[in-house]
């Protein structure tokens, strides 16, 4: 029998892979790597461009584009990297017939990323992320059914890879997350009025929709780009692209795809 | 163990690949977003599968909607013209009989207009004005109002037309020593139920179960939650006193849900014709081919949990006799106030 728990690197890895959404993680991270510490702490403006498909209300795309911004804060250990990052954007979409909707979208994650190889200026790291996303729709021009939403948090696989250009100073990211399953929460199927709510307290069972759902019924995409340039020792400068695709295939079926475009600041610790 | 090389070797070129294609090839493409099939023949399948899911009352009004797909189906064809399209597609919803049903594109609206065209209105607004208020009544916000013989008269026209808690503070302020009220509700063809709602709030002196909404749970014909039950609670100055409620064929949707809510009230009569009907929720889709749909989609039922999508009953059925609105009479509320008297 091979003794895996004899190779202390690996016994290490797996006691990190356990413990990364142990509170005391950090406290692994920093006893075997006390002089590796650094936080991120990042802010910045995006652009984002979306397109919208939800089939309870067309199966026309509505497209647009939107502003919005974004924080990240970041710590990066010898062996592990966490990340609590959050945007909000808003915009107003259009179909081809020039029908709108106002879009409001919201996302969030908690990562926990091992660094799996460190040759020289390439990284990899990989790990569990706690993501949700929420878009909230409303739509001009319908009667009563005129605003819409999903919810969604998941446990996600995410990988980062990285490479430093050290001789300009830049650092080149890329970070790819999936779900491997989800809690998806979306009004009820026949319920979307607001008429309803103004009047009646007693609207839980029909007003939202809630399930834990494999990727079959919550699929979602995203990657994220990223440029980071320092320019001088504390700060930085980072330009990302972040694509962000889901898609739900409940009987309110919804697919929202994004293009993001962030400009941040970093003030590095 | 990881095996760095394979790493190295599949990933970043996967990653590569799948970035070139987002980008280059078409984001929205890749993930099919793109525009759904708009010929003859797409919109039809794509107007009558909606329903199917959505419509919430096929088995109430005993449509055989595979039935109806099989009629029209063999009629659509691909060189249709938007107008012939419209057309068929309108003639295809009519088999619902259901007012709150209706197709528009950029020219055209088309409704089911049944509950009421074959009936008599029995209403003239003009010779209520000038003959039985004189000219000489009360407006506020959308509401008309006078005391004849210290007997209330209120029309609403329309629920459309919002109406605010002070202006109705201030009508039934003035309503407080009138021993009787007339609410005229002929030819209110609906509107937001929000302004339904206030003006009954005013005649109520309890919480009071007005109705049920039933909401489907799926898109199966028979998935529904159970009824969801609608309550009214009294608010400001309420009214006690004796109440007719006027009605005709117009009187629909959100007027046909405050004549139920009317009739559950000890203190009230019907008089008139029965409501048109037009219970539920009107939704929109956007067809893809730009056609705007409106369908029901909840549909309403009564404390005793029956159907009002066919009207309500008025306790005294009157019709206007011939000539009555040409010499300027309106026997409806002739009676009304002679009831009151």
């Amino acid at each position: 029998m091979v003794n895996y728990f004899g190779n202390k690197k690996v016994f290490y890895k797996i006691v990190l892979c356990i413990g990364c959404f142990n509170p005391f993680s950090n406290v692994f991270a920093q006893t075997f790597a006390p002089n590796f510490n650094k936080w991120d702490i990042n802010a910045g403006l995006t652009l984002n461009n979306f397109s919208v498909v939800d089939e309870n209300f067309s199966l026309l795309p509505y497209s647009g584009n939107g502003v919005g911004f974004s924080a990240l804060v970041a710590y990066q250990g010898k062996l592990i990297k966490q990340e609590l990052g959050f945007s909000y954007a808003l915009a107003n979409l259009k179909n081809n017939f020039n029908n709108s909707l106002n879009q409001s979208y919201i996302t969030g994650n908690y990562t926990n990323l091992l660094l799996l190889n460190n040759q020289n200026l390439f990284k990899i790291l990989a790990g569990p992320q706690i993501a949700l996303v929420y878009a909230g729709r409303n739509y001009e021009g319908y009667v009563n059914n005129n605003s819409s939403f999903e919810f969604a948090t998941s446990l996600n696989a995410a990988v980062e890879i990285s490479y430093n250009l050290s001789k300009i100073g830049v650092v080149l990211k890329n970070k790819i997350a999936s779900p491997l399953f989800s809690y998806v929460q979306q009004p009820a199927f026949g319920f979307e009025t607001s008429f309803l709510n103004a009047n009646s307290k007693n609207d839980d069972i029909v007003n939202n929709a809630s399930n834990f759902v494999g990727f079959n019924k919550f699929f979602r995409i995203s990657n994220c780009f990223i440029i980071d340039k320092s320019f001088a020792e504390h700060h930085k400068i980072s330009l990302n692209y972040n694509l962000d695709f889901y898609k739900i295939s409940t009987n309110r079926a919804v697919k929202n795809f994004t293009n993001t475009l962030t400009i941040s600041y970093g003030f590095l610790l | 163990m990881f095996n760095y090389l394979t790493l190295k070797k599949i990933f970043i070129p996967a990653i590569c690949v799948m970035l070139a294609i987002v980008i280059f090839c078409g984001c929205k493409k890749a993930f099919n977003l793109n525009q759904p099939k708009q010929d003859p023949i797409a919109v039809f399948e794509e107007l009558w599968s909606f329903m199917d899911k959505h419509y919430p009352m096929f088995a109430f009004k005993g449509v055989d909607w595979d039935k109806i797909h099989q009629q029209y189906k063999s009629r659509v064809k691909p060189e249709m013209t938007e107008a012939q399209l419209f057309a068929l597609l309108n003639q295809m919803l009519l088999n619902l009989k259901d007012g709150h049903v209706s197709l528009m594109s950029k020219t055209d609206t088309a409704t089911y207009l049944g509950f009421y065209k074959n009936y008599p209105i029995n209403f003239n607004k003009a010779n209520i004005t000038n003959n039985y208020l004189n000219n000489d009544f009360k407006t506020t916000g959308p509401i008309i109002y006078k005391k004849v013989n210290n007997i209330g008269y209120l029309y609403y026209s329309l629920f459309s037309k919002n109406i605010t808690e002070s202006d109705l503070d201030k009508i039934f302020a003035y309503f407080n020593d009138s021993k009787g009220l007339i609410i005229d509700v002929r030819s209110n063809s609906g509107g937001n139920p929000q302004n339904s709602d206030k003006l009954f709030s005013r005649l109520i002196a309890q919480k009071t179960l007005v109705k049920y909404e039933v909401i489907k749970s799926g898109p199966n014909h028979n998935e529904f939650f159970e009824p969801k039950p609608f309550y009214l609670s009294p608010n400001g100055q309420t009214y006690n006193k004796p109440i007719i409620l006027l009605t005709n064929r117009l009187c629909f949707s959100a007027c046909n849900d405050f004549a139920l809510y009317v009739s559950l009230l000890p203190n009230s009569q019907i008089m008139g014709n029965q409501t048109g009907g037009g219970a539920g929720l009107p939704y929109n889709y956007i067809l893809a081919n730009g056609f705007k749909l409106q369908y029901s989609g909840t549909y309403t039922v009564s404390p005793k949990k029956e159907s009002i999508e066919n009207g309500i009953q008025p306790n005294v059925n009157i019709d206007f006799e011939q000539n009555d609105e040409a010499n300027g009479k309106d026997i409806i509320l002739e009676r009304a106030f002679n009831a009151l008297n």
